[in-house]
């Protein structure tokens, strides 16, 4: 493809796309997100971890948007900052869990034998732990903290892909196309990246996008539990344990960080349904 | 190509095939029981020449003709394609070899990727077969092969989900020819479609066979179609070939009672079956 026609392809995907409301309002409320954690690397309205106890426990104010924590910080600095965590250990664990889980699931549906039975039993192994119990086994096992919280998610992320990415693949593989590509003298290889992952993107994407919304449900559980992000450094998560004991005094403090878990996995879900509806050209005509 | 004057002649030869699948493990420890699709056929195509393999749902026709392209291994037997043995080829020189024998499917909604648009789809054999060739020779190949089965040059710019069920099958015949192949193996290729479609899809093989000189290895269950296009019929029963011979021959005095079981199933309009009398008076 020539540079001019991939222009004109993106100009045309993103005119279809201009249509789409759960798209746009996906696509707008995660770009918010990026650009608040990105933000927050350069600025915050108050350093995120400066302590003022006098002005503590304030509800949402002129001085304060979202009012402070006990310690009297800012909430709305530490939530900027935390977003930037949450993507950090989200973005790395379904990277980890994508990168390593499609390739898996490719190669157990393109060559079938004792390779798939491998890659397979491996992956009930791994399904036979309950995530988050695990997670917590491995951060409580390599000590806790962010780079950790993000092994332990990613780990779990692998099977999930692998396994949607074969049983996918090996409906695919006894289409009449891919028999075609074969007879056109294609490997398994060339064939898997020309006919298998393109027609399985779009379920990869939507699932991408829950796992992402798990995972930053996740690193927050982990936080929450003490083994993910370490204090002082704010995480949504640690926030809303931290809010646990004052709920009744201060409930902005559980508030504000729970709403934004749940705009962030609302908008990324949302992102994941638009993505699928574009990305399929079989729905074109029907819009 | 062989210096055999006979192996330039015979495009396909097939020698005593046997195909088996595995079925499901009955217990642990037991071997998979097998089902034998093909057993022991034989057959040959010479150029230019159409033969059509007949028979009920699953008699082997389809196993036979991915076991002819190499799409299975048998248990036993030999597939010969312009006198190379396909299944003794390193994976190199079959594919070399796979330029001259292509497939059409049954099924035009699922032999082409939803995702690709067809110009694409169809230089998929020439993309994976010949090296070499610049972009605009590759433009001017898709626009030949589309025009040769009467669709447009701009086509190629489609999904196929813009296209009906018969304009589909014209670009899986298009995707076909685009390696100028001596051999195309039809499975079923006009079963899927409406009825005057299936017509001009069968026009379509007859006059690509006048303009090019194609073998044809027709597979189908219809015996109209296959009297419409085949110089020669085999008529396959579980798995076996139960009669071969020219098309007249073979349809006007079938020797074998499965044959003639066949042919006696047809159904004719103005022939009405014996149906009980209802009292009317």
């Amino acid at each position: 493809m020539s540079s001019e026609t991939r222009v004109a392809s993106l100009r045309e995907f993103w005119q279809r796309g201009r249509g789409q409301a759960n798209l746009m309002i996906g696509l707008l409320v995660t770009l918010l997100l990026v650009a608040l954690a990105a933000v927050s690397l350069f600025w915050t309205p108050y350093p995120v971890n400066a302590i003022d106890i006098p002005a503590k426990l304030q509800p949402p104010s002129a001085a304060h948007w979202l009012g402070t924590d006990q310690f009297g910080r800012d909430v709305l600095s530490r939530i900027m900052a935390g977003a930037r965590n949450s993507i950090a250990v989200s973005l790395v664990a379904v990277g980890i869990g994508a990168g390593i889980g499609v390739p898996l699931g490719a190669l157990a549906a393109a060559r079938r034998g004792w390779v798939e039975e491998v890659v397979m039993r491996f992956n009930d192994f791994t399904f036979a732990f309950p995530a988050l119990l695990s997670a917590v086994m491995i951060t409580a096992l390599l000590g806790p903290g962010a780079v950790n919280s993000i092994i332990a998610i990613g780990i779990f992320n692998i099977p999930v892909f692998a396994r949607l990415t074969r049983g996918a693949a090996l409906s695919l593989w006894q289409r009449d196309f891919v028999l075609a590509a074969r007879v056109a003298g294609r490997g398994r290889t060339r064939i898997t990246l020309d006919h298998i992952l393109p027609n399985i993107a779009s379920l990869l994407i939507v699932q991408m996008t829950i796992q992402f919304a798990l995972a930053i449900l996740a690193e927050a559980g982990l936080s929450y539990l003490g083994l993910g992000t370490q204090p002082p450094d704010p995480s949504w998560g640690k926030m809303l344990n931290e809010a646990q004991t004052l709920m009744f005094l201060a409930p902005q403090l559980a508030i504000f960080p729970g709403l934004a878990i749940m705009v962030t996995v609302l908008g990324l879900n949302l992102l994941g349904d638009g993505l699928r509806d574009l990305l399929d050209p079989r729905l074109r005509r029907l819009r | 190509m062989t210096g055999n004057p006979k192996g330039v002649e015979t495009l396909l030869r097939v020698e005593g095939l046997v195909l088996d699948y595995p079925l499901p493990r009955q217990r642990l420890l037991a071997p998979a029981p097998r089902h034998r699709a093909l057993d022991g056929v034989s057959l040959q195509v010479a150029r230019g020449e159409s033969l059509a393999v007949v028979g009920e749902s699953g008699s082997g026709k389809s196993s036979l003709a991915r076991a002819v392209l190499a799409l299975e291994h048998p248990a036993a037997g030999r597939v010969e394609l312009m006198g190379q043995d396909v299944f003794s080829l390193s994976p190199k020189a079959l594919r070399s070899l796979r330029r001259h024998a292509q497939m059409v499917f049954q099924d035009p909604y699922g032999s082409l990727d939803p995702r690709r648009k067809v110009g694409w789809i169809v230089a998929e054999p020439l993309d994976a077969l010949e090296s070499g060739v610049d972009a605009a020779a590759r433009r001017a190949r898709i626009a030949e092969v589309l025009e040769s089965v009467g669709l447009k040059a701009r086509d190629a710019e489609k999904f196929p989900h813009e296209f009906s069920g018969g304009q589909r099958q014209r670009i899986a015949i298009a995707r076909a020819l685009i390696t100028h192949p001596a051999l195309i193996v039809a499975d079923e290729p006009v079963s899927a479609l409406d009825v005057s479609v299936q017509a001009q899809v069968l026009n379509l093989f007859m006059d690509l066979r006048e303009r090019l000189g194609l073998g044809y290895l027709f597979i189908s269950h219809d015996l109209a179609v296959v009297r419409h296009v085949a110089d020669r019929v085999a008529v396959m029963r579980l798995g076996e070939i139960v009669e071969e011979g020219p098309v007249e021959q073979v349809f006007g005095e079938p020797r074998h009672p499965y044959t003639q079981k066949l042919l006696a199933a047809v159904p004719r309009i103005g022939h009405p079956r014996h149906r009980p009398e209802t009292s009317t008076s």
